[in-house]
């Protein structure tokens, strides 16, 4: 009955969950932490793009976006990043907000949902 | 292959509302008159929330899924208040709120929220 795809998955969490045509991604984050927020964010959406060729979809699919800043003030660095990489015709609904994230200099983590 | 996904008011960001194999994913809404309380951005969101279920072909007893986030816990009070008013029993959706600092100090109120058609 299960038809639930997971990918990269651990005792905790999954990187990738398909049902029903839509991936779920984790919220990601980047490994290399000394950066900006745009450097962070650039790593992290090479792993969302990686992910998402994993899963059979691409970032011209997504569908929604939840984007955490650890301060509001790196928003504009995010964003350029995102802006620079998202496929400018197929934008996904997103909202960021500001929360306090994994460890202090996690600045930036994404967690997308894409269709297949 | 793309036209499976529509999307609404599609910017250089991101879209307003996305639909895909008949559910409609929602961007993050915020109030439209950020001098308004807790309450009146809240009420301003949920009415932005309808007019885009209803171009999506759905309405606010379809929502599947609802995230809220306050700028401060003690706005969820007034928040809920809109909130109440809006949202009729046996319809409620899945949802949860949480506080995080927003687009801007004076946005008390951001709401994302997930429906089917």
């Amino acid at each position: 009955m299960s038809n639930i795809i997971r990918h990269q998955s651990d005792a905790r969490l999954s990187r990738a969950v398909i049902h029903n045509g839509v991936v779920y991604l984790a919220g990601i984050t980047a490994d290399n932490r000394g950066g900006t927020s745009k450097t962070q964010t650039e790593e992290i959406l090479a792993k969302i793009d990686a992910l998402l060729k994993l899963a059979g979809s691409s970032k011209s699919r997504l569908l929604s976006t939840v984007v955490y800043v650890a301060d509001m003030r790196v928003k504009p660095g995010m964003d350029e990043a995102w802006m620079a990489w998202i496929d400018p015709k197929n934008p996904p609904a997103r909202a960021t907000v500001e929360t306090r994230l994994g460890t202090a200099d996690t600045l930036v983590e994404i967690m997308v949902t894409a269709a297949q | 292959m793309s036209n499976d996904i529509i999307r609404y008011d599609p910017d250089k960001r991101l879209s307003d509302m996305v639909e895909y194999n008949g559910t409609l994913y929602l961007a993050g809404q915020v109030g439209e008159d950020l001098a308004a309380d807790a309450k009146g951005q809240t009420e301003s969101i949920l009415r932005q929330i309808d007019k885009l279920l209803a171009r999506g072909g759905s309405d606010k007893s379809k929502i599947l899924s609802t995230v809220i986030f306050v700028a401060d816990m003690r706005h969820k009070a007034r928040m809920d208040e809109a909130w109440g008013a809006w949202m009729t029993a046996p319809n409620a959706p899945a949802r949860a709120t949480v506080e995080a600092r927003l687009g801007s100090a004076d946005t008390l109120v951001e709401i994302m929220c997930v429906a089917i058609k």
